[in-house]
C-alpha cells in the first residue's frame, strides 16, 4: 500500500460524505420542504395574498433552466469525455439571462420591502 | 537511501490526514443527524415556514457545482479548472443571497423605525392631553 492508495480512499471517501450529507439533510429537513410548494406565491405586499407572483415565478423558471442546462452538460461531459480537463462551462447568453433575472427578483423584492413600510 | 526513510513517515502523515478529515466529515454527519446542528435556516428564513427563493438557489447550485467538481477531481486525479462563468453564477447566487437578505434587514428595520416613530407620537398626545387638563381653568360649582 502506498500514498496513492490513501489519495483513492480520501477520494472516494469525500465523494461518499457528500452523498451522504445529501441525503442526511434531505431527511432532517423532509418536513421544511413542504415550504418550497408556497415558494411562487405572493406574501400579500401589493399583490392578493396567495396569488401567483410573477416576479418569484420568472426566477424559478430561469433557475429551473440553468440547472438543467447545467446538469445536462455535467453529464455530457461525465459520461462522453472521459479525461476532461475543466468543469462544464455554461453558456454567457443563459449566465445573462440568469443575472437579469436575479435583478428584476431583486428590484420586485425592495419594491415591495418599501410598500411593506407603514 | 533518504527516501526508505520519508516513505514511512509519509504513509503515516496520509493515514492521520485522511482520519483527521473523514473523521471531521462524519462527525459533522451525526450532529446534523441527531439535530445538534439545526437546519431551520436551510431554505427559509429562521422563525418562518416561507421557503426563500435565494436561500434555495444557493443551496443548489452549491450541491451541484460542489459535486460535480469533486467527481471530476475524483475522475482525473488532480484539481480541475473553473470556467468564469460557472464562477460567475456562483457569485451571482451568493451575492443575490446577500442583498436579497440586505433589503429584508432594511425592510424589517423601518418598519421597527416607524413602528417607534407612531408609538413615541401617541406618547406625545397623551402628554399633551394630561398637561391640558391639568391647566384647564376648573368650573365654578
Amino acid at each position: 500500500m502506498d500514498v496513492g492508495a490513501f489519495s483513492v480512499i480520501l477520494q472516494y471517501g469525500l465523494l461518499g460524505w457528500l452523498v451522504a450529507l445529501v441525503l442526511i439533510v434531505g431527511w432532517r429537513g423532509r418536513g421544511r420542504w413542504r415550504a418550497l410548494i408556497r415558494l411562487f406565491v405572493s406574501e400579500g405586499f401589493g399583490l392578493q395574498l396567495g396569488a401567483a407572483d410573477l416576479v418569484r415565478s420568472q426566477l424559478g423558471l430561469a433557475l429551473t433552466v440553468t440547472v438543467a442546462v447545467y446538469l445536462a452538460e455535467a453529464v455530457h461531459t461525465l459520461f462522453f469525455m472521459h479525461g476532461a480537463r475543466a468543469m462544464p462551462d455554461l453558456p454567457k447568453e443563459l449566465l445573462a439571462v440568469f443575472t437579469g433575472s436575479q435583478a428584476l427578483y431583486l428590484s420586485g423584492k425592495a419594491g415591495r420591502s418599501r410598500s411593506k413600510e407603514p | 537511501m533518504p527516501q526508505a526513510y520519508w516513505a514511512p513517515l509519509a504513509m503515516v502523515v496520509s493515514a492521520v490526514v485522511i482520519v483527521m478529515v473523514l473523521g471531521l466529515g462524519v462527525s459533522v454527519l451525526v450532529l446534523i443527524a441527531r439535530g445538534k446542528i439545526p437546519l431551520d435556516g436551510l431554505i427559509s428564513e429562521p422563525g418562518t415556514d416561507k421557503a426563500s427563493l435565494s436561500r434555495f438557489q444557493f443551496l443548489l447550485f452549491t450541491f451541484v457545482i460542489g459535486g460535480l467538481y469533486l467527481l471530476l477531481c475524483i475522475e482525473n486525479g488532480t484539481f480541475i479548472e473553473i470556467p468564469s462563468t460557472v464562477l460567475g453564477l456562483l457569485g451571482i447566487s451568493g451575492g443575490s443571497y446577500i442583498a436579497s437578505k440586505g433589503i429584508q434587514t432594511a425592510g424589517v428595520q423601518a418598519t421597527a423605525n416607524a413602528t417607534a416613530k407612531v408609538a413615541q407620537a401617541a406618547a406625545d398626545a397623551t402628554a399633551a392631553q394630561a398637561v391640558a387638563a391639568v391647566r384647564a381653568p376648573r368650573r365654578p360649582r
